[in-house]
């Protein structure tokens, strides 16, 4: 009879789990700031979440420049770190759409894509980009740990 | 403008002698003259670009590369490069090598007219790698007005088939041509033709790596083993290339 309950427990959180896949579920990053001098106060967190093997991703950001344009990417663990994603200088895997900060030095930009295209090591960070010379590189969020 | 040192000197400068040029005579300076390059013949009732490069030991560890330039057009920005010789070899100045230092970048005066210097240390103009210096257009590096080769001859120094160089350009936001065949010991030499940074990176081969490029910088890369390598720029969203390198 013991053993009975044990299956019911198991039965019943895989059902809950097969409903959390179903009904999608969400994960939130915090961007933390590179060692540099761009934005000093920039912060900020990516909220993802999937449904149905789609990925929305908002990016919810202050303390960027005033009214400058931004760009921002999720990138796959690239060949210069196995251990700080945000170090390791990985492709694009996914881009969000250019956007501004506003006069405040806020700003919000969402991207959906399919989850493959994130899966893994190709997503494992995400940049925020000056427009204007991408190699300026104020904030990153990492989203996968340890590459592999 | 030649100027000789006490003999006291000569063992110091007797490195940079022998980098320059094989033929290198033991004297304090240095001076290779620019000639113009075929493309930038014509434009009738213009005076001729030209000019000279002098090169003198300042010590063992440093020298100084002036450039002397005239004929060029009123107040235009130039960029001005040593190069080591292309792989190749043959002219110094046809051999399309890879940037080894970069002089400050410059503006011409109203007569067209410009100096230039750099200091460097003479290790990185060792050898064949200050074969020759080129003078670009800033706002279109093909255009390369002067060269003045540093090597006397470089037609000896291979015997072997030579293994041409290729130039990739990079532009905003792609590298051109995107796919390219090649033979394993080629040089590809990235020449940063847009106007924001990209660099050059690879997961699969991970000596393929360079700095940040701007526009203007080139970077260079030997590939020596068979196989197909994808490359990216890591700052723009499907800015990529594949490269096959097949058996010699």
């Amino acid at each position: 009879m013991y053993a009975h309950k044990i299956i019911l427990g198991i039965a019943t959180t895989a059902l809950l789990g097969s409903c959390s896949m179903m009904m999608g579920h969400s994960m939130t990053y915090t961007f933390k700031h590179n060692a540099n001098a761009a934005d000093a106060g920039a912060m900020g967190k990516a909220v993802a979440s999937t449904k149905d093997g789609m990925v929305s991703t908002t990016l919810t950001l202050s303390g960027l420049t005033p009214s400058k344009a931004y760009i921002a990417h999720y990138h796959a663990f690239g060949p210069d770190s196995s251990m700080d994603a945000c170090a390791s200088n990985g492709p694009v895997t996914l881009g969000f759409p250019g956007f501004m900060s506003d006069a405040s030095g806020n700003a919000t930009v969402m991207v959906s894509g399919d989850m493959a295209k994130i899966a893994g090591d190709m997503g494992a960070y995400i940049n925020v980009h000056y427009a204007s010379d991408p190699s300026v590189v104020p904030i990153c969020a990492a989203v996968k740990m340890t590459k592999g | 403008m030649v100027r000789f040192v006490p003999s006291t000197l000569l063992s110091c400068l007797l490195p940079l002698c022998a980098l320059l040029s094989a033929g290198a005579q033991a004297q304090s300076v240095q001076v290779f003259p620019f000639a113009v390059m075929p493309q930038a013949a014509g434009a009738s009732g213009q005076t001729a670009p030209s000019g000279q490069l002098s090169v003198r030991a300042i010590s063992a560890a440093q020298s100084l590369s002036v450039l002397t330039l005239r004929g060029l057009k009123p107040d235009t920005a130039y960029v001005a490069h040593y190069h080591a010789l292309g792989p190749g070899g043959g002219e110094p100045c046809a051999s399309n090598g890879p940037v080894t230092l970069g002089f400050p970048a410059f503006k011409t005066d109203a007569r067209g007219q410009a100096t230039v210097s750099l200091r460097a240390d003479p290790a990185r103009l060792r050898g064949t790698l200050g074969a020759y210096v080129n003078v670009h257009a800033a706002s279109d590096l093909t255009s390369v007005p002067l060269c003045a080769a540093v090597l006397k001859s470089a037609a000896t120094t291979s015997k072997t088939t030579p293994a041409p160089g290729v130039t990739v350009k990079i532009g905003d936001n792609t590298f051109m041509p995107g796919t390219l065949t090649i033979p394993a010991g080629t040089t590809i030499t990235w020449l940063h033709t847009g106007k924001i940074t990209h660099n050059v990176l690879s997961l699969t081969l991970t000596d393929l790596k360079s700095p940040d490029l701007r526009p203007g910088d080139t970077y260079s890369h030997t590939f020596k083993t068979p196989g197909t390598y994808t490359y990216y720029c890591s700052y723009h969203d499907g800015m990529s290339a594949t490269i096959t390198v097949t058996n010699r």
